[in-house]
């Protein structure tokens, strides 16, 4: 009897730890965010830009910037599954690959650690990945920290990401724009010229992901300003967050509903393209919302001004 | 009642030039942005650019005020400054462009670009020394004058500053400020050339002189 106990005792511990430890993959798997909810930072860094903060639990990973007395998520990765997008807005940044007809380069401004480019790595092996970061302490934990250096099918590349342009001759099939330092853009590559630089670098199917803050001023003046630069804005809520595509050339909706469920069917992504697409919505805007120029760009201002009436706008 | 009058205009011009060197450094920013982008970098090149032509402004406006103490050679000066700022919105977009291309490093190209705004604030850096000597009357109230005209012009700086950064850039953007700017200056250069036209100074300093001797 007592043998027998013992046995059972036994076999229940030998069941529980392997059970435990997979339930806790599997949490992990599943949402890297709650996971990461609490705990110390692991890494810190001060570079010329941001300080940066690394915390990891298991195989996840996270950088938050620190600005005006709050902490930024900047990143969340999962090391152990490069297809898992654990942030809602960089789910909704993939709707982009849609949109074009081929897709052989892809480019994102402002790299972070660098998620939504691993996940396009996966899907498209034969396209050449570029990730440009200004910030070299940021691009050395996505070395590091967020598995980028093992990734061959990244380039990374330090640099401003309008002066990256500037001085590119490339064009892209698809432009992701995150360039946010502790929940700002730089007030550059929010202006007129800027999405007319972008829009030259785009092939003629291209499309930049532009994923920006909702509720203020500047989202409304963003909005404007690209749509002012390009013939088709289409925009998706994620969260707090709008991702907006903007595309080079006139998109027709049934062409991209096609090239979504047919992109779908022959690369399985894990975050289905046609599902996402109907996420779309049409964003009534203000008039009076300002164009940004590099000659007029009050961004910093804006950003401060809550929007007015935003939730009715939808 | 003559004094009275001379203060007033040479502190107001001190109060203007720095309401301008101040308005125009944070234009600076503005127009640096777009080709080097918002970082420290760029504030570092604006910054010390700013301080070098203050630097220069100051021992040249000193020694050039000790030579020839009159409203109207400072005055002139400042109109250069005044059509330098007018013309600046028109060619600083290819002018920083080519800069931005010809340097990979951003210190440099920063730096670089900085300093083709130097010329005017210099000039008007130099604008302090020379009140300086134009309002001086004797050794005994000297510290009192000098004290004066940085204070009043070290004011116009923080209204520039605020002006600019808090007001201005909302409304109105860089080129209309930059304009503003050269407007501002050119009353300066005006009130400097047809107020202030009298060698009396520098009589009062020979007068101090020769009571000196005595």
């Amino acid at each position: 009897m007592h043998k027998k106990t013992e046995r059972t005792r036994l076999r229940r511990t030998a069941l529980f730890w392997p059970l435990l430890l997979l339930s806790v993959a599997a949490a992990h798997a599943a949402d890297c965010r709650m996971s990461l909810s609490s705990g110390e930072p692991t890494k810190w860094a001060e570079s010329a830009y941001n300080r940066i903060f690394i915390y990891s639990a298991g195989p996840c990973v996270k950088m938050t910037f620190r600005r005006v007395g709050m902490e930024w998520d900047e990143s969340v990765s999962n090391r152990a599954d490069l297809k898992d997008l654990p942030v809602q807005y960089t789910r909704v940044l993939t709707i982009a690959s849609a949109y074009p007809e081929t897709i052989k380069k892809v480019a994102m401004l402002g790299v972070g650690g660098g998620s939504t480019l691993n996940y396009f790595s996966q899907y498209y092996p034969d396209a050449d990945h570029i990730g440009v970061e200004l910030d070299p302490e940021v691009l050395k934990f996505a070395k590091s920290d967020f598995g980028l250096e093992a990734n061959p099918r990244i380039r990374l590349v330090e640099s401003d990401g309008r002066m990256f342009l500037m001085r590119s001759k490339d064009v892209f099939d698809i432009v992701i724009l995150d360039a946010y330092r502790g929940g700002y853009v730089p007030s550059h590559m929010l202006t007129k010229e800027f999405y007319l630089l972008l829009r030259k670098h785009l092939s003629q199917t291209g499309v930049a992901a532009i994923n920006l803050h909702y509720g203020t001023e500047l989202f409304e003046s963003s909005l404007r300003t690209i749509q002012e630069v390009f013939p088709t804005v289409h925009a998706f809520p994620a969260g707090g967050n709008v991702v907006v595509i903007a595309a080079n050339s006139p998109a027709q909706d049934d062409q991209i509903r096609e090239r979504a469920s047919s992109r779908q069917q022959k690369l399985d992504f894990r975050f289905p393209l046609p599902e996402m697409l109907a996420t779309r919505k049409v964003y009534f805007g203000t008039s009076k919302a300002q164009i940004l120029t590099d000659d007029f760009s009050p961004a910093n201002q804006l950003e401060q001004m809550k929007s007015i009436n935003s939730e009715r706008r939808w | 009642m003559r004094t009275g009058y001379r203060s007033t205009v040479v502190l107001l011009s001190a109060f203007l030039t720095g309401l301008v060197v101040m308005s125009f450094e944070m234009l600076l920013g503005h127009y640096l942005n777009p080709y080097f982008g918002s970082s420290i970098v760029t504030w570092g090149a604006i910054i010390s650019t700013v301080l070098l032509s203050l630097t220069c402004g100051y021992f040249i406006g000193g020694s050039l005020a000790d030579r020839h103490p009159h409203g109207r050679t400072i005055g002139t000066l400042l109109l250069a400054s005044a059509a330098y700022f007018a013309v600046l919105p028109y060619v600083s977009e290819n002018l920083l462009m080519a800069i931005a291309m010809a340097f990979e490093d951003v210190r440099i190209g920063a730096l670089t670009s900085a300093s083709i705004f130097a010329a005017p604030l210099a000039i008007l850096g130099m604008y302090c020394p020379f009140a300086v000597r134009l309002l001086m009357q004797d050794r005994e109230h000297s510290g009192g004058v000098a004290g004066r005209i940085y204070g009043v012009s070290t004011i116009g700086s923080i209204v520039g500053t605020l002006g600019v950064a808090f007001y201005l850039v909302l409304h109105i953007g860089t080129r209309n400020i930059t304009t503003l700017v050269a407007g501002i200056t050119f009353f300066t250069a005006l009130l400097n050339i047809f107020l202030l036209p009298s060698n009396e100074v520098l009589g009062n300093a020979q007068k101090d002189r020769a009571n000196e001797t005595a």
